[in-house]
């Protein structure tokens, strides 16, 4: 390498580090809290700011933010204030594992949620719950994340419960006999649609179609082809989607362009302004299932609802409903164990029976962590999500073990 | 509950991802046959790791050679397809490869879907579960060992084999070197150690999935390689540490991580393309002049 | 599932739409393959932020036009710069090499991508653009994908003349078979690289514009459906060969679609694109157009 070409090496990369150290130093001073004359209790917390998830991850990171400043400015928790520790796991497994023990031993959580996907979630549960750390799950479906772990819990819906109130909308409230299911290829998306599949099967009813698509597809015409011409034959009722939100936008929009005017049921991936935005007029008569309900009465809802919207800009989704209610109900458990002894917290996390959340009612959780909760299901109606439908049949609601 | 667990698990990984790129130095490196698809044999060793202990019961001491087997034979496989390639063709061939094995894992239920496996077991040594320090000593063995194999390998035959077939193939053929044999057998002992890796991989996370084995992963693999220094014993630790630890010590910089971290791994390959420790490299040259300092012959 | 002939022209629509759209990144990717011998992945982000330069100015100025103006003059200069920046002075160094600077580069501009217009996918509605759908015979089309066929078709007809008959575009294909030869005829080797470049990148952001507005929405990580999709067609079409990207890209979209309405169940779609590649790659590397070497 000539002279001047080291030279260029050594103040460029002389330059990168003192440019990132003096930024990343700068960064974490300024959100270091204040240090104040009560030590606040730490909640861990991780999900992807970075990378292809990104998206989801911020809206995991507001929610959890609002739940802590709105439990801080009730009083915080047992007088001390909340406090979140939060990293980026860029959906990366690993990083999930080197950032469970981070916070564990060196940020000496009291207790940890995870706003990521399933994959980092479940790399890093056997690290919490072997250290005695409760840990909670705001999304992520994978039921192994909570097998077996005393420490781990879930708080958003089950996959099965919800994949079985699909069928329950499709076959029960809109009266389709012949469905049409289009599945996403990831743990979310196939226990919905094998739930659906199994309860509307059960019930007499046929599944004419099934198929699974890749997460980030973007094109649906192959698959939404045949489902149209299952239509013209008469051989359809309705479709069932699994999907995240841009996904659905892209289904909803194409099938309606291409004359699929059959009801669209989807999930709670599709519970997203984002959905709304993209999918336009295609939106129109969607019905999903899922836990956050608009048009609630409860005070709880309608202020997380708006102070969701003011202090990032877009409504709230599902992901960011979840994030908030796995702290808030973290936050309840500590201030009902009286401590922030993990074993306490995990006990009254257990106690809990029937707690208002943001996202429907807690009944209680189960023996291996899942939530069992009520359900809504929501309709699009001029452009927004509307009350459709409550579900709180047990037998739909009950995570199986 | 040990304090310093988080760098035990990033020592741990650091290793084990040097471990497979010591394999993709191998390959790359010495018998110069290009491999982008290095992921797909970590996968193999993991997959088979997995599969063994949590469906057939097998213990890890059984399963740790047999994904190193698995992943072996099917580098043969793709050793014996790569023969016919050039260079450029065989880098596409081997991007193809990792993402159709990608695809395998993902359609076919042995695999676990897009679940993937959980609750791979720990091994279990005299008794005793390894985990955190004690499972770091056994990653630390293997790598030493694969660290014994390499020296092993530059200096015999088989590593002057490599390394003509990588200076000029048709010469190689010339002087009677089967050409063909050894580049299966580049293959096959890459894809070997990275079976191994998986396996290591496999029970450390005690999950795995089609995810983490796809494409950009491969690429992961190969900036590691290629940072460290193509063609030398200690490239690939190095480089593996160097892209394991710089996301962690950016993490303070929150959303714009990703962006100094790609932005740093492209000014060091730009200005350093052989490599932090290859031929020539500014290291390199400050290590010599230290060591020959210091009175140790070069 | 019973192929009518109906259900057959629907198929042929929408893999030809995906044909050209692959064309639009394909073309790009052969033709810096031809000249450098490099795989320019980053070409999907060119690809990329083409689209969201021509979003940020449409919605400014609402005048498509001018959108798509300004995303092919900041696409000519991104283009140019990974030429100089990146890849130029890592020619003497072994393939890898602009290979992994170049997967790096796209997982960053990805990210700057991010950064700048955030991480959620973005509304991509232009009020010229018509969405009716007419019922033809039992086909469905779309306006909006007969624009969507009618640009891109025409584009690639106006780099075909480019390619064939300027003399930069002869002073191209003269560079991709020999370099020396056609620097000792006096052919400004660099400026023709350049031109390639700016050509290439032009086309990839005015191909990613037309898609974010085929599909209505734009994402930080939109090219990763084209960026490695782009290899299979290149081989495909035979690696340097203009035509053979475009047929190539074609042929790939259609048999794709097919592939996956028929035996979806097997494989997903990408690994169908690969398979054929290697297969390809091992009875006939040159693909349709190339050269056998």
């Amino acid at each position: 390498m000539s002279l001047a070409e080291r030279k260029w090496l050594a103040i460029t990369i002389i330059a990168v580090i003192i440019v990132a150290a003096v930024v990343g130093v700068g960064v974490w001073l300024l959100t270091r809290p204040a240090p104040g004359p009560i030590s606040p209790i730490k909640i861990g917390f991780h999900a992807p700011l970075t990378g292809f998830a990104a998206a989801d991850g911020y809206s995991a990171l507001h929610g959890a933010l609002l739940a802590v400043r709105h439990i801080n400015e009730a009083g915080g928790v047992l007088g001390r204030p909340l406090q979140l520790i939060y990293y980026d796991d860029k959906c990366n497994p690993d990083e999930a594992v080197a950032i469970a023990h981070k916070l564990i031993e060196e940020d000496r959580v009291v207790a940890a949620v995870s706003g990521s996907y399933s994959h980092p979630t479940l790399a890093a549960s056997p690290i919490f719950d072997e250290a005695g750390v409760p840990y909670i799950s705001a999304y992520a479906v994978h039921p192994d994340i909570v097998k077996d772990k005393p420490h781990v819990f879930r708080v958003g819906l089950n996959g099965q419960c919800e994949g079985k109130s699909m069928g329950y909308i499709a076959f029960d409230k809109l009266g389709a006999r012949k469905v049409a299911i289009l599945c996403m290829d990831i743990p979310f998306g196939i226990t919905l649609a094998d739930n659906a599949k199994a309860y509307i099967e059960g019930k007499g009813g046929e599944i004419v179609y099934y198929e699974k698509y890749e997460l980030g597809e973007t094109d649906f015409s192959a698959w939404l082809t045949e489902i149209k011409s299952l239509q013209d034959a008469g051989n359809l009722d309705a479709l069932l989607v699994t999907a995240y939100y841009s996904e659905a936008a892209h289904i909803c929009k194409q099938a309606r362009d291409m004359g699929i005017t059959v009801p669209i049921v989807g999930c709670e991936g599709f519970d997203s302004p984002k959905f709304l935005e993209l999918a336009g007029d295609a939106a129109e008569g969607v019905i999903i299932v899922t836990d956050l309900n608009r048009d609630s009465e409860s005070e709880l809802v309608q202020r997380f609802l708006a102070d969701y919207r003011a202090e990032t800009g877009i409504p709230a989704d599902m992901v960011g409903a979840s994030a908030y209610d796995a702290v808030f109900v973290l936050a309840k458990a500590i201030e009902k164990a009286g401590s922030t002894d993990p074993a306490k917290i995990c006990d009254a996390l257990r106690s809990f029976r029937d707690v208002e959340l943001v996202t429907g009612i807690l009944k209680y959780f189960t023996e291996q962590g899942n939530a069992c909760k009520t359900m809504v299901a929501q309709i699009v109606e001029n452009g927004e999500f509307h009350f459709y439908a409550e579900i709180t049949d047990p037998d739909l609601i009950t995570p199986p073990e | 509950m040990v304090v310093g667990m988080y760098y035990i698990t990033l020592m741990t990984i650091i290793l084990i991802y040097a471990i497979a790129v010591m394999g993709l130095n191998i390959t790359m490196g010495y018998a110069g046959q290009v491999n982008l698809g290095q992921a797909a044999f970590l996968g193999i060793g993991a997959f088979t790791s997995a599969i063994l202990t949590t469906k057939l019961g097998l213990s890890f001491w059984v399963a740790l050679p047999l994904s190193a087997l698995s992943a072996f034979l099917v580098g043969i496989l793709l050793g014996a397809v790569s023969i016919r390639l050039r260079y450029d063709f065989l880098a596409m061939t081997t991007i193809g490869f990792n993402f159709i094995t990608v695809a395998i894992f993902l359609y076919y239920p042995i695999f676990g879907g897009s679940f993937g496996i959980a609750g791979i077991p720990r091994p279990v040594l005299f008794g005793l579960k390894l985990r955190g320090p004690a499972y770091l000593g056994l990653v630390a063995a293997v790598f030493v060992l694969c660290v014994l194999l390499n020296l092993w390998l530059e200096r015999s035959w088989l590593g002057m084999a490599f390394e003509t077939i990588r200076e000029d193939e048709h010469a190689a053929q010339a002087v009677g070197v089967d050409v063909r044999k050894f580049k299966i057998l580049a293959f096959a002992i890459g894809a070997g150690m990275a079976g191994l890796a998986g396996s290591l991989y496999a029970h450390f996370k005690m999950c795995v999935a089609y995810s983490d084995f796809v494409f950009a992963r491969s690429i992961e693999l190969l900036s590691m390689c290629v940072l460290g220094g193509l063609g030398t014993i200690y490239g690939p630790v190095l480089g593996s540490a160097l892209i394991i630890l710089l996301p962690e010590v950016f993490r303070p910089l929150r959303a714009y991580r990703l962006i100094m971290h790609t932005a740093i791994l492209i000014l060091l390959i730009r200005f350093q393309p052989q490599g932090l420790l290859g031929r020539g490299s500014f290291l390199q040259r400050k290590l010599r002049e230290l060591l020959g300092g210091l009175g140790f012959g070069s | 599932m019973e192929l009518t002939l109906p259900l057959f022209l629907q198929l042929i629509l929408q893999g030809l739409i995906m044909g050209v759209i692959y064309a639009t990144i394909a073309l790009g990717l052969t033709m810096v393959y031809g000249l450098l011998r490099i795989l320019h992945i980053a070409h999907a982000s060119v690809y990329t932020w083409g689209a969201y330069v021509a979003l940020t100015v449409y919605l400014a100025t609402h005048n498509i036009l001018l959108a798509i103006l300004a995303c092919s003059v900041v696409c000519a200069i991104v283009g140019i710069l990974i030429e100089r920046g990146l890849y130029l002075p890592m020619l003497d160094k072994p393939a890898y090499v602009p290979l992994i600077m170049s997967v790096a580069t796209y997982l960053l501009m990805c990210e700057l991508c991010a950064n700048v217009w955030g991480h959620y996918p973005l509304g991509f509605h232009v009020a010229e653009l018509p969405r009716e759908s007419y019922n033809v015979g039992g086909v469905i089309i779309g306006t909006h994908q007969l624009v969507l066929l009618a640009i891109i078709s025409g584009l690639i007809v106006v780099l075909w003349l480019i390619i064939n008959r300027t003399k930069a575009g002869l002073a191209s294909r003269a560079v991709a078979q020999d370099q020396d030869v056609a620097k000792v005829m006096g052919i400004n080797v660099r400026k023709i690289v350049d031109f390639n470049f700016i050509v290439s990148s032009i086309l990839a952001g005015i191909g990613g514009t037309l898609v974010g507005m085929y599909y209505a929405e734009l994402k930080p990580y939109m090219g990763d459906v084209v960026a490695y999709k782009a290899l299979v067609v290149i081989v495909l079409g035979g690696l340097g060969s203009v035509p053979g990207a475009i047929v190539g890209s074609l042929i790939l979209g259609v048999a794709e679609t097919f592939l996956i309405a028929l035996f979806g169940h097997l494989l997903p779609r990408e690994a169908f694109a690969f398979i054929i590649m290697i297969v390809l790659l091992l009875f006939r590397p040159q693909g349709l157009f190339g050269r056998a070497e």
